[in-house]
């Protein structure tokens, strides 16, 4: 539990400093700057500032869940797991801790976002036209990110699983530049679904209407996150405790 | 009852467990003795589920591990080289396990600790405790949630004579109370005189 608070308290404070980042730079933003993510197409320098304002968040819970997995099936995790009721049952709890984590990270963001821009009355530059949907992407691409992490971990080192979903999640940002039309591209590099300039929550001419609709976006999301964690279980139930 | 039926596991093209068929029955002491390498650890982690075999199969009163059950349901467990939380002192560390099956009061986890004699060092982080004062702590993990099976690997490592007598008196206890002990050992001499069936493992396989 108190290991819970001290990760409650360390997203909330990434929270503020993704927020003070991006209020501090001269780019235009909506009113829930951390759902905007990168435009394209955009100029380097462009690029990397938002790209900077848009990953602190996902890098930080990456982090946080960084050994979520696979230390705990190594020394003191085996005392924990026999007391389970069983593999799957452990694997679902680490599910639900992912999703705490989430949930806290996106709530942490809404409450400054919010905090802020009531006491500074700051105007947003950009509309953002579905906000609540833009939440609902932003979340749920961030699950299928630590999903990824997570099936990684159960073959894996913790630290390489790290790596290898941060570089994804940046490749897949920096590589659909450039090909922009090609709509196939925004599903195999989903994390471009959670930015409010890629999934046409923000005008943006180059990409209005290209991803969507919504309805099939969210599905593909959540398709996503059953489908690695059925991965997950079947890894699970054969993995070997050393 | 624990039923092992033609076991088999290889690990890298190498049998380190090889057709073993035994039963364990209730309210017994086995003593698993064996070299280094011979299979003793892995045999006990068969048991616990900790391993997949490659062949063959573990019943647990009737219900096939990795087929029915993932785990033994109640089951104490000592592995070589694994510790408790260092940062945390004894009682804190048996009532975070305690916390995840609900089955053992603080009455019980106070009474293993005092089983053990640990109760002295009630305030003592376990980064403090001496190697033996560790393996004991580990005992007092293994039989406080009253389990029917315990698995113990060398479990009188590094605890001075007084305390092994100690440890084979709450083992005796504990066989009593209907527990099922399996202690995998290469020092024969400390266990012999508790265990009910000695079975002796070489390369892999029971010499019965």
């Amino acid at each position: 539990m108190t290991q819970f608070r001290n990760d409650a308290f360390i997203l909330f404070i990434v929270a503020l400093i993704q927020y003070v980042y991006v209020m501090n730079d001269s780019l235009a933003h909506s009113s829930f700057p951390f759902l905007d993510g990168v435009p394209t197409p955009v100029s380097y320098p462009h690029l990397v500032s938002y790209l900077v304002g848009w990953y602190i968040s996902i890098a930080a819970s990456s982090f946080i869940l960084l050994g979520h997995i696979s230390d705990s099936l190594l020394d003191y995790g085996k005392y924990i797991i026999l007391r389970g009721k069983s593999r799957i049952s452990w694997l679902m709890s680490k599910a639900i801790h992912m999703w705490r984590v989430v949930l806290i990270l996106v709530f942490s963001q809404l409450i400054v976002t919010t905090f802020f821009q009531t006491t500074l009355d700051s105007n947003p530059v950009l509309e953002l036209t579905h906000p609540f949907e833009g939440i609902l992407f932003y979340v749920l691409t961030i699950m299928a990110i630590l999903s990824i992490q997570m099936i990684l971990e159960l073959h894996m080192k913790s630290q390489l699983a790290f790596i290898l979903t941060n570089c994804y999640v940046l490749l897949s940002i920096t590589i659909v530049e450039g090909f922009s039309q090609k709509k196939v591209l925004f599903h195999v590099f989903f994390p471009n679904l959670s930015m409010g300039f890629r999934n046409g929550m923000i005008a943006n001419p180059t990409l209005q209407e290209i991803i969507g609709p919504f309805n099939e976006l969210w599905l593909f999301l959540v398709v996503m996150i059953l489908f690695l964690l059925c991965l997950s279980v079947i890894r699970i139930k054969k993995i070997e405790l050393m | 009852m624990i039923e092992i039926d033609d076991l088999s596991k290889k690990l890298k093209k190498s049998d380190v467990l090889q057709n073993i068929t035994y039963t364990f029955e209730k309210g017994r002491i086995y003593g698993l003795v064996g070299k280094n390498g011979s299979g003793k650890t892995m045999l006990l982690r068969a048991i616990a589920g900790l391993i997949i075999p490659t062949e063959g199969s573990v019943t647990i009163d009737g219900k096939v591990l990795h087929k029915d059950i993932s785990f033994p349901p109640s089951i104490g467990i000592i592995i070589e080289n694994l510790e408790l939380l260092p940062q945390f002192d004894a009682e804190t560390n048996l009532k975070i396990l305690a916390a995840i099956k609900k089955t053992a009061s603080l009455k019980d986890i106070q009474h293993a600790i005092k089983r053990l004699e640990l109760d002295r060092f009630a305030t003592l982080k376990v980064r403090k405790y001496s190697l033996g004062m560790k393996q004991r702590l580990n005992i007092a993990q293994a039989i406080f949630e009253k389990p029917d099976i315990i698995l113990l690997d060398e479990p009188t490592n590094a605890i001075d004579e007084k305390g092994v007598e100690r440890v084979l008196d709450i083992l005796q206890e504990e066989r009593d109370r209907g527990a099922t002990i399996i202690i995998s050992t290469h020092n024969k001499d400390d266990v012999f005189p508790i265990c009910d069936e000695i079975i002796e493992i070489s390369n892999g396989r029971l010499k019965l």
